[in-house]
């Protein structure tokens, strides 16, 4: 195709004519060949065809009547149609019936069984099988080859006419297009020949002349006009080149004034600038980068950037995280960067990077590098001192002038409640004085006058708590703007309760002295009288005398109780120790208090179900309970509730420091709530004072209260009191349990039942039957038993296996030897003996009868195996090690209180 | 490549596919459809039964399009089952094909074909007097029997059965015999006996 192309325009119109007429003459001869061997071939079968059914229709006679002469001669009938090379009849069972031969010994056999109807194409013949018909039904078949000789004898004709058509048609379409191309081709060459001295020439005033008004024409104008437009167009660039010149000159001056702008830039900012390419490599940096990083001149000039790199890198705090940022940044030029520098020698540099962008695409990076050493220290200073105030007890506030926190410390969070994030923004006076300005004027006007203050404030916490505040305020200069106040709180409510508990205590004291030596005077002097009464009484037969005398005595002991009563609370009572469990107490003031309180009282009671026991007077207790009762009726005016309560409650440091009387240790609590009056907040602290009352006069004495904390405190304990105007009372006695420690209590809910462990246990008593339960019990949880019947068996079994029995368990009542005479024995053979006395006495009986002092514990009979065991564990175990021993050993006590506290 | 060879390969590629079948079917063929020689009455039956094809008779003794076609046997039968076999329920133009067999002439009521056995020789002439202008094509083997008037005679010939027609006789019953079977049969005139 390459020489076609190349080819001059006159060749290849001559070719695109003669291919055209060529492939057209083709196309058309093959067309009709074509047509003309279809036509021939289908008349030939067409023929064949009609052959074949006459022969067919001529043998319908001879078949059935198996006449194959008559057949033949039917067939021979082929020999006038030339074509018919040979043909045959097939009987319907499909044997040759009768056959014929144009030219006979020829070769070309019949086939010898017949194929279903159809014609049958081959090099030189056609052949045809077609059935034939007698009434409907097949009964044989006609077989005939047809020549085709002839057939290729005309194509082979007709091929010879159209080739010779062809190539006087492919002459005569050579000759007229050799004549007729002239007409293009000539102008054609004319206009590349002058196309041509214009390229050589640049000669634009040349014109082609233009012979004819067709496409050529046009395009020979065109041509011309296009010239002219050159021309033109010559001129004009010509003009905007000088124009070019010009403006280059302009921007390199321009250029140069903002490279010059550029270096007095760089050279006086106060951050270091170093420029690199897109390759890392150094480009540019100022007078400062220099300094900053104190590199030497040598370096400079050697232009080593790895060398500067590793010179950088040993200034530097971590160098691997230096060198990794770099990395990160270099490996995505695109992004802009920020990171802090630390140094060795603690200086801190911040340092940006900032892509340098040409037309959207990187092409380097500028790094800058600010030394923020000084401002990094003094951030630190700032966060040591917000430390610092953080870690002050103090609540440190700071707020504007118009009273907005500014600042709110850790202090300030745990005294008032309000975190840092609630607090600061909001007005100090209504976050802290619930809007009342008249609490802070005085101090405000302080701090306008001399721009300090200190004093006392009462503020409210976030659960509305009234604390009492040691407040210091003082105006600071921040920013100039001299409003900015810094308070520095102090608690002293809990220092100031303190001090009022004290100072009652105190005043307390003081009146109690002095109510006694007033009782012990006015005593001494209603004695004699009383005395006196009763000696007139008995002389005195006067009955109005004796009436004025009954008076006298009468009030004489009136006076004396009351002075007894006073004696009470001034000396403190004195009063019996033993152990009492609330809820019987409880239980009986229960009963008073509903037959006669009204009937609009409801009393109510709660008690814990494992309530300590403690030790004290239950006469005294008795009547501190119904002292609380009776406060509290006379509280409540109408319908209401009183609630009895007993509770447990171990007290720990805090409480210790909330109340000065208060101890570390276990106590129960013996409170009544009502839902009364209340007590107003001005009295509260004087109704504990002697002599002091709010009911009317004659009806109180105005001792109640103070002889409940006299006797309450006779027990070891104190009073509280919790009172609300409108909504009620609750008084609480607080009375130490009965020795409980902490870890007591712990054994008691952990080791209930506790079991044996194949120890020996020396069972004494006269009783079989209790000797036999007492073993099985035993044997039961796990002990060994051995038994005996009396205190003399006992001393011989104890004498022969002293070493293995850990424990004796003894009747107090024995005949033969009892139970304190053997023990005495048992003592002088091992005097750590453990021993369980049991007796079906009282406690105080058989302490009286001097067995309890012999014994390790007492087991009151009938016990039952829960009792048993438990008092059996506890003196098993090590505290009560040689317990008898050493009555003043603590160990002792604590050992018989437990006992004493499981025998009940 | 001709249409014929394809035939023959596809034919071939089928056959390759059921070979052990084809085989049964051809042997099962060949057991049942022996060549056995066909008998000569056997040949003669057929040729009874396609005379029908190649004659017409007058139209009142076929009224109907599908009025049997009565093919009657006068005398000792010699066909045995041949003639049924081979007519065995086959039809000419739609008609079935009755097969009649009788004594004696008198019987004869409707019949188109009559084959007249050797036993009734010396009854011929009464029975083919009693027989004219009924239409019946008789043919009988006995010698001689065309020129006593009978229509059709077999004969053998080079041991085949050949037939010879007395085609004056087929015109004076009105019956048409087609030129197909007169190229095959001997003809015989009337004519030419006197």
């Amino acid at each position: 195709m390459g020489t076609f192309r190349d080819m001059s325009i006159r060749r290849k119109l001559m070719m695109i004519n003669m291919t055209t007429s060529c492939v057209a003459l083709l196309l058309a001869a093959a067309a009709f060949t074509w047509y003309e061997f279809q036509a021939f071939r289908g008349s030939a079968s067409y023929n064949l065809l009609s052959l074949a059914d006459i022969i067919g229709s001529n043998s319908t006679a001879a078949i059935p009547f198996n006449d194959q002469r008559s057949a033949e001669e039917t067939l021979s009938a082929l020999r006038a149609e030339g074509h018919a090379v040979s043909a045959c009849i097939y009987t319907a069972d499909g044997k040759v019936f009768a056959t014929y031969y144009r030219d006979p010994g020829k070769g070309l056999d019949v086939p010898p069984f017949p194929s279903p109807d159809g014609f049958g194409f081959e090099e030189s013949h056609i052949t045809i099988f077609r059935s034939v018909m007698l009434d409907g039904e097949k009964i044989g078949t006609v077989y005939i080859q047809y020549d085709l000789t002839e057939l290729y004898g005309r194509l082979q004709q007709y091929l010879l006419i159209v080739g010779v058509v062809m190539l006087a048609s492919m002459l005569a379409a050579f000759l007229l297009s050799s004549a007729l191309q002239k007409v293009i081709s000539t102008p054609v060459r004319a206009l590349a020949q002058i196309a041509r001295s214009v390229s050589v020439d640049r000669n634009y005033s040349v014109r082609a002349t233009a012979h004819s008004k067709d496409e050529l024409g046009q395009m020979i104008n065109g041509f011309n006009d296009m010239l002219t437009q050159i021309q033109l167009r010559d001129s004009a660039l010509q003009q905007a080149h000088d124009e070019l010149e010009r403006r280059v000159e302009e921007r390199t001056q321009s250029l140069e004034s903002s490279v010059s702008l550029l270096h007095a830039t760089l050279e006086s900012t106060a951050d270091g600038i170093l420029v690199v390419d897109q390759h890392n490599n150094v480009i540019n940096f100022n007078g400062k980068f220099v300094d900053m990083w104190r590199i030497p001149e040598e370096l400079l000039t050697s232009r080593l950037d790895d060398r500067m790199l590793q010179f950088v890198l040993t200034q530097l705090a971590d160098p691997e995280e230096f060198r990794r940022r770099v990395q990160e940044v270099y490996s995505n030029p695109d992004i802009e960067s920020f990171d802090v520098v630390d140094f060795r020698d603690g200086r801190v540099f911040e340092r940006y990077s900032h892509p340098q962008r040409v037309g959207g695409v990187s092409v380097g990076r500028v790094w800058s590098f600010r030394d923020v050493t000084a401002q990094h220290r003094a951030n630190d200073l700032i966060r040591e001192q917000a430390t610092l105030l953080e870690k002050a007890r103090d609540a440190i506030l700071v707020d504007d002038a118009d009273g907005v926190i500014k600042f709110w410390n850790k202090g300030a969070e745990r005294l008032y409640g309000w975190t840092a994030a609630e607090a600061i923004g909001r007005k100090s006076g209504e976050l802290l004085h619930g809007g009342d300005q008249s609490a802070t004027a005085p101090a405000n006007k302080a701090l306008h006058e001399r721009s300090e203050w200190a004093g006392e404030l009462e503020q409210l916490t976030k659960d509305n708590r009234e604390i009492l505040v040691e407040s210091r305020w003082s105006l600071v200069q921040v920013n100039g703007n001299p409003k900015t106040t810094l308070h520095i709180n102090t608690d002293i409510t809990e220092k100031k309760r303190l001090e009022a508990q004290f100072l009652r205590v105190q005043r307390m004291e003081g009146i109690g002295t002095l109510a006694a030596g007033i009782a012990h005077d006015i005593n001494n002097i209603l004695s004699p009288i009383m005395m006196s009464v009763d000696l007139l009484k008995e002389k005195c037969r006067d009955p109005h005398t004796s009436r004025l005398l009954g008076i006298l005595g009468t009030n004489a002991q009136r006076g004396a109780d009351l002075v007894k009563q006073v004696l009470t609370f001034a000396r403190g009572v004195e009063g019996e120790r033993v152990t009492v469990q609330l809820k019987h107490l409880i239980k009986e003031i229960e009963r008073i208090a509903r037959e006669t309180f009204p009937r609009a009282i409801s009393i109510e009671t709660a008690v814990a179900r494992d309530l300590w026991p403690i030790s004290g007077d239950a006469t005294q207790l008795h009547q501190v309970l119904l002292n609380f009762c009776v406060n509290a009726r006379d509280a409540i005016s109408g319908d209401g509730t009183i609630v009895i309560s007993a509770e447990n409650v171990m007290l720990d440091e805090r409480a210790v420091l909330e109340n000065i009387e208060a101890k570390i240790g276990s106590y129960v609590i013996l409170a009544v709530s009502d839902t009364g009056a209340g007590i107003p907040k001005d009295i509260v602290n004087k109704i504990f004072d002697p002599f002091f009352t709010t009911k009317e006069r004659g009806k109180g004495t105005g001792l109640g209260l103070s002889t409940v904390i006299a006797i309450v405190k006779s027990h070891g304990g104190f009073v509280t009191v919790e009172t609300e105007i409108g909504k009620g009372t609750s008084f609480r006695a607080y009375l130490p349990a009965l020795a409980i420690t902490e870890a007591d209590v712990v054994e008691q809910q952990s080791v209930a039942p506790a079991r044996g462990n194949g120890e020996l246990i020396l069972v004494v008593d006269d009783e079989v039957a209790i000797l036999e339960m007492t073993k099985a019990m035993l044997v039961n949880a796990g002990y060994d038993v051995v038994m005996a019947e009396n205190g003399r068996q006992a001393l011989t079994i104890y004498a022969q296996r002293r070493d293995s029995i850990a424990l004796v368990i003894t009747d107090i009542m024995m005949p033969v030897m009892d139970g304190p005479t053997m023990i005495n024995e048992l003592r002088k053979m091992n005097s750590d003996v453990k021993v369980i006395g049991a007796s079906g006495l009282a406690g105080n009986a058989a302490s009286e009868n001097g067995a309890q002092s012999e014994v390790c514990m007492f087991l009151p009979k009938p016990f039952t195996s829960e009792k048993l065991l438990q008092v059996l564990h506890v003196a098993l175990s090590e505290a009560c090690k040689g317990c008898t021993r050493m009555p003043d050993d603590p160990r002792y006590r604590l050992c018989r209180s437990r006992a004493m506290r499981e025998a009940e | 490549m001709t249409e014929h060879v394809q035939s023959v390969k596809e034919t071939r590629r089928a056959r390759n596919i059921g070979v052990p079948l084809a085989l049964a079917i051809i042997i099962a063929a060949a057991a049942h459809a022996q060549p056995q020689p066909a008998g000569e009455y056997q040949i003669k039956s057929a040729f009874l039964f396609n005379f029908a094809k190649f004659v017409e008779w007058p139209a009142q003794l076929l009224p109907r399009g599908d009025s049997p076609m009565i093919i009657g046997v006068l005398g000792d039968d010699p066909f045995g089952n041949d003639l049924d076999d081979v007519i065995n329920n086959k039809t000419v133009n739609g008609r079935p094909i009755v097969i009649k067999r009788y004594a004696s002439a008198a019987e004869i009521q409707l019949c188109h074909i009559l084959f007249i056995s050797t036993s009734e020789r010396k009854d011929v002439p009464m029975i083919l007097h009693t027989l004219d202008g009924t239409g019946v094509l008789t043919v009988s083997e006995i010698e001689q029997f065309t020129q006593l008037g009978g229509a059709v005679r077999f004969y053998l010939a080079d041991a085949k059965v050949r037939f010879e027609i007395n085609v004056d006789e087929a015109d004076r019953e009105h019956i048409r015999v087609s030129s197909k079977l007169l190229k095959l049969a001997t003809i015989i005139r009337e004519q030419k006996r006197e």
